[in-house]
């Protein structure tokens, strides 16, 4: 359970949409280049880190699900950049 | 003997808020969906050609609106969750969280019935089949989800208030970490 109240979810709510809607707009300006994909990738860990943090209330969780719930999308991001890279190095 | 004065403590007596089962069942969905987006990676690699192909035919938009559509979601069941929301506001946030994922599986069908077109190619075989099955298996989460939300909207107790936001969160995160690999990686 979250220990937010109301506007400290709404402004992590306003910034996730921010993040979101930057990354469509970057997509859309410079198309699926690997240097905008890769930016998207962190962005993702970055979304991950405030639904976690804000709104699943582990801010004041222990440590290891805090932890665990930022491997989790740090390490399929970080094999998602090996293979773009991968496929770069390979089919470029 | 009176019960009362029995020295060892009875189940009723336990602590009634641990989360020991509902962490377990959020990491073996991180599992799961972790191997289905590890498998659609690899795959994407041996077939490269062909992967790059078919994601021409996808919607990043629609998949970005949606993303937007779970997060508003995710934002309704995070204020339905706060220990001082009174009844009836935890019920209303609850249903706006339910909405927000019907929407998002609306959106999601009218993204499916454009690809339908181009997934009977050969061509585009093992991509659409991942896409289908990694996608569909988090749409089906959605629904599910959604539906628990609405009976949980009509009795909501704390506890199952804080099983179900949970879940949401993790279905919300999953998504999150999809759409990148699926659409654009």
């Amino acid at each position: 359970m979250t220990d937010r109240n109301p506007r400290q979810l709404f402004n992590t709510w306003l910034r996730l949409a921010g993040v979101v809607i930057s990354g469509m707009a970057l997509m859309a300006v410079a198309g699926p280049a690997t240097l905008v994909i890769a930016v998207l990738l962190g962005l993702a860990v970055v979304k991950s880190r405030f639904v976690a943090l804000d709104f699943m209330g582990l801010r004041q969780a222990p440590s290891a699900l805090r932890v665990g719930l930022f491997i989790w999308p740090a390490a399929l991001v970080l094999v998602a950049a090996a293979k773009l890279v991968l496929s770069t190095a390979l089919f470029s | 003997m009176d019960a009362r004065s029995h020295p060892i403590a009875t189940a009723a007596d336990e602590d009634t808020t641990d989360t020991l089962l509902l962490w377990v069942l959020v990491w073996s969905e991180l599992a799961a969906f972790g191997i289905l987006l590890v498998g659609f990676l690899v795959v994407g690699v041996i077939q490269a050609g062909a992967f790059a192909a078919a994601r021409t035919h996808l919607d990043p938009l629609l998949a970005g609106i949606n993303t937007l559509v779970l997060l508003t979601s995710g934002w309704q069941a995070a204020l339905a969750a706060r220990p001082r929301a009174s009844l009836m506001q935890r019920r209303r946030a609850l249903i706006g969280a339910a909405l927000f994922g019907f929407a998002f599986v609306a959106i999601k069908l009218l993204e499916y019935s454009a690809e339908a077109g181009v997934a009977g190619d050969p061509q585009f075989a093992s991509f659409f089949e991942l896409y289908f099955l990694v996608t569909g298996f988090h749409l089906l989460h959605v629904v599910f989800g959604a539906f628990v939300l609405l009976i949980v909207a009509w009795r909501p107790k704390p506890g199952n208030v804080a099983l179900i936001t949970t879940l949401w969160h993790v279905i919300d995160l999953v998504w999150i970490v999809m759409f990148p690999l699926v659409y654009l990686v």
